[in-house]
């Protein structure tokens, strides 16, 4: 029979009532959060900060423009300029290592013949 | 069998709390001043392939003799790869490595601006095609064993739907939803009604971590306080403290969601659950997972809130391999992967369901 005692330690039982509380009002959050209100809620103040994104970057890059400063879309452009040169970089980096890795001894690889253990293979067989 | 009368066991409770007072005022200082951050990702590896962002790596085997078929693992792109190499003892890359496996890991890295373009034919037509290539190079194996956790299962799944002869050996997805229908929160906070995702991609390009990592929290907004209160009621504990700063690490460490793949995602998935019904087009090709006919694991989470268990369940019936399983294990989206329940369940369970399928 097993020997199962209620705990003496009252912080045992606060630790139980954290895990219950967490547990409810996770639920109330997800019921109220999943609510059409909610989502509309959450969704048009996402909006209203995007609007206001937008006319703030909108502002700048006439700002940027008039006085010869890169803009965002500047930036983004050479960017992409420099992805293609790190591209490029890298495929040299990977043929000047293949060719040092000809010269220099080469790391022993390991053997594939690996065996699963026979518990593997005993549970494998009635896999699916 | 002893048993303490209650005096002496209030003094015992309240000797500890003393104790544990003194080791959390200690300690609490580390965490608050983020002392001695934890070292992730330190598994040693070589990067064999790098493409804008991505990174291809190859980690050093850790045994003389491997399995034949190598292993590909396929990470999300909204999270930082470490979580399957968080900490020597913590790492399920470490686990396959010391299991036997050749592992490989793709990193898509964090995109930048210009990265806003990438859609699923980038990742699914290119990217995962080009670093196999590299794999079967590296290895000299044609077959690859493919681990895909998350959304790292989703494309997994979509390169294998759009490849009559892709060169699976096997295929585990964790975590992995397919039934959008069954995304709970994320499904509702998406609705077509009220989110205009074109606005939301077209200001702002990437999607920002902040966004991405507030609406996970919502998912579940008692659960950052209480784990400060469980963080001071275990300040005392070096295992618990470890741990908590790894897994805080992480889960503030999120990366933009690529824009042009978000917007596919969320109307081919999330609105029409096109996957589900066999309509999913990339590149102009209808992925079919029928085409899948390797062994397919499919592990999900009991208490999975971001990959619920209605969105992850139907993945074994919509691939055509006729060797394939479901499991379901205890523990939640991230602790199914990493953490002690993960050293305790699901590694051992892929160990044992893998290697009698990679010789």
């Amino acid at each position: 029979m097993a020997d199962h005692q209620p705990t003496q330690n009252p912080l045992d039982l606060w630790r139980q009532y954290l895990t219950d509380s967490e547990r409810q009002w996770n639920a109330f959050f997800k019921d109220v959060l999943g609510t059409d209100a909610a989502s509309n809620v959450m969704n048009t103040w996402v909006e209203a900060s995007l609007t206001v994104q937008r006319l703030f970057a909108d502002a700048l890059e006439r700002y940027y423009s008039a006085f010869n400063i890169p803009t965002h879309g500047d930036l983004v452009a050479l960017g992409e300029r420099l992805k293609t040169i790190e591209e490029t970089l890298a495929r040299l980096e990977t043929a000047v290592l293949a060719g040092e890795a000809g010269r220099a001894p080469a790391r022993p690889k390991p053997r594939r013949t690996k065996q699963p253990p026979a518990a593997a293979r005993a549970n494998g067989a009635s896999g699916s | 069998m002893t048993t303490q009368t209650a005096p002496e066991n209030i003094a015992t409770v309240v000797r500890t709390e003393v104790e544990r007072t003194i080791q959390r005022s200690r300690r609490g200082i580390d965490v608050l001043l983020n002392r001695d951050e934890p070292d992730v990702g330190m598994t040693p590896k070589d990067v064999i392939y790098a493409r804008g962002t991505l990174r291809l790596y190859h980690y050093r085997p850790l045994a003389e003799e491997v399995y034949r078929i190598p292993v590909l693992l396929v990470m999300s792109l909204i999270i930082k790869p470490y979580i399957l190499d968080l900490t020597p003892g913590v790492s399920f890359v470490e686990f396959l490595l010391r299991n036997g496996y050749d592992v490989f890991m793709i990193d898509w890295g964090v995109p930048r601006p210009e990265d806003a373009k990438l859609r699923l034919e980038d990742y699914t037509l290119d990217f995962i095609p080009a670093c196999l290539g590299k794999v079967r190079e590296e290895t000299g194996e044609q077959q690859v064993s493919f681990i895909g956790y998350c959304m790292g299962g989703l494309f997994s799944l979509i390169y294998g739907g759009l490849h009559e002869d892709a060169p699976m050996a096997n295929l585990v997805c964790i975590a992995t939803p397919v039934n959008f229908e069954g995304m709970g929160l994320f499904k509702q906070w998406t609705d077509r009604r009220w989110f205009d995702v074109d606005r939301v991609v077209d200001t702002l390009g990437n999607i920002p971590p902040e966004l991405i990592y507030r609406s996970f929290e919502m998912l579940r907004p008692a659960d950052r306080l209480v784990a400060y209160v469980r963080l001071w009621d275990n300040l005392w504990n070096d295992q618990y403290v470890k741990h908590y700063r790894l897994f805080n690490k992480w889960t503030s460490d999120q990366i933009p969601f690529p824009g042009e793949c978000f917007r596919q995602t969320t109307k081919d998935l999330m609105w029409d659950n096109k996957l589900m019904a066999g309509a999913l087009a990339v590149g102009g090709r209808t992925v079919d997972l029928k085409r899948i006919s390797c062994p397919v694991l499919n592990a999900m989470a009991q208490h999975d809130h971001i990959a619920p268990y209605e969105a992850t369940q139907p993945l074994t019936s919509l691939v055509g391999s006729a060797d394939k399983e479901d499991v379901l294990l205890k523990g939640g989206h991230v602790s199914l992967v990493a953490g002690m329940n993960a050293v305790m369940r699901l590694w051992p369970k892929v160990n044992d369901w893998l290697s009698v399928r990679s010789v």
